[in-house]
């Protein structure tokens, strides 16, 4: 399921991020995300146009779903704290919402938010970014603008970009996501993923896959399914 | 009459050490357009600040009555279970602004701190699916619903216990008659 895609020093700490996203049961949703891990980072982005909707399936359950995000991993941590943010067709009891949202875990509790700004059309551009803006906050914003604050201590070790669906038979439509970049916590510049240090990795649950278009910069990927 | 009798060197150094340490601690924070934007972004582009949107404030009512609320949290909170064991335990009605105070959610934007919802408190067997890749979908046996008091959109549902303490519970309340 989760395969690197660049070796990078230290079978150990491969081996042990293999574990986390492995061996952890992928209960009640699929993934099709690509990982940068082990970095030291204080911010993360990414854009990708607005896809054709997608088809979100009301089945047994009734927080139907299928959604583009991106997480970024709090904390220190490569798995249990987080804000992520992100644009979904299903929101809670309605399948028919198509909206933007974000959602945090934190130490002590987790929380979603619906976003109040318009999607637009198909092939509008928008941007996704979480980044520390002091005082142990994260902000995330959506084409720049702030959508909400996370208490939560740096640094981010982990940022995935991709696609999340509660149902495998829901229509995931081809997205591009691109320029995804990471905040250097030493440097204070923006790096794109290839020059950021971490470990580039994916996780596909099957029938959805990551397919990365330049693997040379890791600007493009999509999640796909027939 | 002087203090500390320093050389102007020893002075100079302190003074730029207390300026680095400051910036290093607050200077992050300090203002969000300072910071680095992604390559790429547009020349002009700028992260905003929270003080920069235009956001809806209070309404001043008519509000939802508090039926109606309790049928929009049910059906949210259905969202997230699977069983039938969902209760009410509160219906609150109070301001976007208080339930950040309180700790009941973290700021969000979608609404001004002025503006008016209501806050419903619920038990049951919840599940939150959504989820970092290799997390376990989060469970709670007691959630909080954010609803819009005029409009009825749900903004927010969360797992903060704060809500479970009643002096809380009367900071939140403005308005007599809520349950």
């Amino acid at each position: 399921m989760s395969r690197t895609i660049r070796r990078t020093p230290g079978a150990v700490v491969l081996l042990l991020t293999v574990f986390v996203l492995v061996t952890i049961p992928a209960e009640a949703t699929y993934h099709a995300v690509g990982h940068n891990v082990y970095g030291d980072w204080l911010g993360a982005y990414a854009e990708w146009p607005n896809p054709q909707e997608y088809y979100t399936y009301d089945t047994s359950s009734n927080n139907d779903f299928t959604a583009q995000v991106m997480w970024v991993a709090t904390e220190g941590a490569v798995n249990g704290y987080w804000v992520e943010v992100g644009l979904t067709k299903g929101w809670k009891d309605d399948t028919s919402i198509w909206t933007f949202y974000w959602a945090e875990m934190t130490t002590s509790s987790y929380a979603e938010y619906r976003v109040d700004m318009p999607v637009g059309a198909k092939g509008d551009n928008h941007s996704y970014q979480v980044q520390y803006t002091g005082y142990n906050e994260w902000t995330a914003y959506i084409d720049f603008q702030p959508v909400g604050i996370s208490a939560q201590a740096p640094p981010c070790v982990r940022v995935d970009v991709g696609a999340e669906v509660v149902y495998s038979g829901n229509m995931l439509t081809t997205t591009y996501p691109q320029h995804m970049q990471v905040l250097d916590r030493n440097t204070g510049t923006w790096e794109y993923w290839k020059d950021s240090g971490g470990t580039i990795m994916e996780t596909d649950d099957p029938p959805f896959h990551w397919e990365w278009r330049d693997p040379g910069t890791y600007k493009l990927g999509k999640d796909f399914k027939l | 009459m002087r203090i500390f009798n320093w050389k102007p060197s020893v002075v100079l150094f302190v003074g730029l050490a207390v300026a680095l340490v400051g910036v290093g601690v607050g200077g992050a924070a300090s203002h969000q357009a300072m910071l680095p934007m992604p390559k790429g972004t547009p020349d002009d582009a700028v992260l905003l600040e929270p003080s920069d949107l235009d956001l809806p404030e209070a309404s001043g009512g008519p509000y939802l009555p508090p039926d109606r609320v309790r049928g929009i949290a049910l059906n949210v909170a259905a969202s997230y279970t699977a069983k039938n064991d969902v209760t009410i335990e509160a219906v609150v009605l109070t301001t976007h602004g208080k339930l950040i105070e309180q700790g009941v959610f973290s700021p969000s934007f979608s609404v001004g701190e002025s503006r008016e919802v209501y806050l419903v408190t619920l038990r049951g067997s919840f599940i939150f699916t959504r989820r970092l890749a290799g997390h376990p979908p989060f469970e709670a046996d007691y959630i909080n619903i954010e609803i819009d008091a005029s409009t009825g959109i749900d903004l927010a549902t969360g797992t903060s216990k704060a809500t479970q303490s009643e002096e809380v519970l009367a900071a939140l309340n403005i308005a007599s008659g809520t349950e």
